[in-house]
């Protein structure tokens, strides 16, 4: 029988736009796949955030409201996690002030969606040292979002 | 002299080592460590405390990247089977496609079984979209072809959009490939099937924008049926518009799209072929020769990742050379390095001759109706 079929079509938009993106930020060619994997996910980032951003600002004409994930977007896990990308983009901030690496890795994995060993080759760094960081910065964000929460 | 930012900095990295020094020591010398701590420097050891507590609690926390968290997406809501539309009966829901969700339902005037595609609200909800919409189902409407799903009628009832089109039953080759690569005749036949197709749309100036595997079903007598065709340039058309992910935005593998598309840049049969030298690819060797676990990666991939060459599959027989060639100058990123058009190749594979070497042909291709 026909199976559930890959909706991918609208996948078109969000990839064309994070493109657009990169060649707006980078007009030069990419250095390499790394390179390009690392630009890709700062322009997720930027694009997902934007978003947000943009859709907050229509729904509540302007008002500081929290702005999560799951408003439409996220599945039930996300609903359960609550990832509020405004706050959490500004607390990246703040940690990329702190710890530029322990940032980066963030961005590489939440936004460019790589695993741990791709985050290490990214970066040129041991597996081993991706965890932990990645481990300190998901206590610290998710310290960040609760206190900013309260 | 330092400052406070290089203080701040030098702190952190002092809480990331202590961090992981207690993470990593042995339960029974970890509240020793924690005292050691707190005996030198109290409020490093609050935040330290703190940071191990949120640690036990922030397990699940982003560990869903932003990008699959998309991809799982609520659905839009389903009509109930004998559910009338129309003059269409509802029988079941037969899947979800880049429109909105696909029924396999009965047209009570003609007692004959359709596919019928309930198209997003956000992909109709102005009249240019709507004029679109039309232009698009009349042009795939007008194609007639063994290897392409009919389309039957565009359907506007209670101010939504519906496609009718034939009901292909039988496996994607989607489902194909997830028993592993297809031998050489069956990568063969397939892949002069779906140049079939494509020949008989691309003469039409309709290109299909949106061909892998799981727009393409083989019937149980054996018939390759390529679905779709023309309807994927109404997602494309909304490219830009923030509506489209407001519900159920969707990021699946960009593997099968062309560098032109990816750019966003106008596209013509010959982003088609390029779709069509992945899948053979995938057919002979049941990998995609771009396909990586993450959007970012396959992206990456598609526009600067090495080409495939016939070394790289030593598995596949010789005799399958001449599609394996053809595939890959397909693959070439320049439409222009390309072959012209899915006829030409045809008929080489026809007569089992591999590409011309090297020159790049410049001739005008065919271009999409727009």
């Amino acid at each position: 029988m026909r199976r559930e079929r890959s909706r991918s079509v609208e996948a078109t938009d969000l990839v064309h736009e994070a493109y657009v993106r990169m060649a707006q930020d980078r007009p030069m060619a990419f250095k390499n796949r790394d390179h390009f994997v690392a630009i890709a996910a700062i322009a997720m980032r930027r694009l997902l955030v934007e978003r947000a951003r943009r859709r907050h600002a229509v729904k509540r004409g302007g008002h500081q409201v929290r702005v999560t994930l799951d408003d439409g977007l996220l599945n039930d896990e996300g609903v359960r996690n609550g990832v509020d990308l405004m706050t959490l983009d500004q607390a990246l901030d703040r940690l990329a002030a702190l710890d530029a690496v322990q940032a980066r890795i963030v961005e590489l994995r939440f936004f460019g969606g790589l695993s741990i060993e791709e985050t290490a080759d990214a970066l040129s760094l041991s597996p081993a040292t991706i965890k932990r960081h990645w481990a300190l910065a998901k206590a610290w964000l998710f310290r960040e979002l609760e206190v900013g929460w309260s | 002299m330092s400052t406070p930012d290089e203080d701040a900095g030098r702190r952190h990295r002092e809480l990331t080592r202590l961090f992981h020094d207690v993470l990593e020591a042995p339960d029974t010398a970890r509240s020793a460590l924690l005292q050691r701590v707190r005996d030198e420097d109290p409020t490093l050891a609050d935040e330290l405390t703190a940071l191990l507590e949120a640690h036990q609690r922030a397990a699940h926390f982003i560990e869903v990247p932003a990008t699959a968290a998309l991809a799982e997406a609520p659905v839009s809501p389903r009509l109930q089977p004998l559910h009338l539309v129309g003059p269409y009966r509802v029988i079941r829901v037969a899947g979800e496609g880049g429109m909105g969700v696909v029924y396999l339902a009965e047209d009570t005037r003609l007692g004959r079984v359709v596919a019928l595609k309930s198209v997003r609200p956000e992909c109709a909800e102005d009249e240019t979209r709507r004029a679109c919409l039309r232009r698009e189902a009349r042009a795939a409407a007008s194609l007639r072809h063994p290897s392409i799903a009919t389309v039957y009628a565009l359907e506007e009832i209670d101010d939504q959009i519906y496609v009718a089109s034939e009901f292909v039953a039988g496996d994607t080759l989607r489902d194909e490939l997830a028993r592993g690569p297809v031998s050489t005749d069956r990568a063969s036949a397939v892949a002069l099937a779906i140049l079939g197709a494509l020949e008989a749309a691309h003469q039409r100036g309709i290109v299909h924008r949106d061909l892998k595997p799981e727009n393409i079903v083989s019937t149980p007598d054996g018939t390759i049926k390529v679905l779709d065709f023309g309807l994927a340039q109404v997602g494309g058309d909304l490219a830009g518009s923030d509506r489209l992910t407001k519900d159920a935005t969707v990021l699946g593998t960009p593997a099968y799209m062309s560098p032109e598309q990816i750019r966003g840049e106008p596209v013509d049969c010959r982003s088609d072929l390029f779709s069509w030298g992945g899948l053979v690819i995938e057919l002979l060797t049941g990998q995609h020769p771009w396909a990586a676990p993450t959007t970012a990666a396959t992206l990456a991939r598609v526009l600067e990742g090495p080409l495939p060459v016939p070394s790289m599959m030593p598995n596949t027989p010789p005799s399958a050379a001449p599609l394996v060639e053809w595939a890959i100058r397909c693959l070439a990123r320049s439409p222009d390095a390309r072959p012209r058009s899915a006829a030409e190749i045809a008929s080489a594979l026809s007569a089992g001759s591999t590409p011309a070497g090297g020159q790049l042909r410049q001739r005008r291709p065919v271009r999409a109706a727009s």
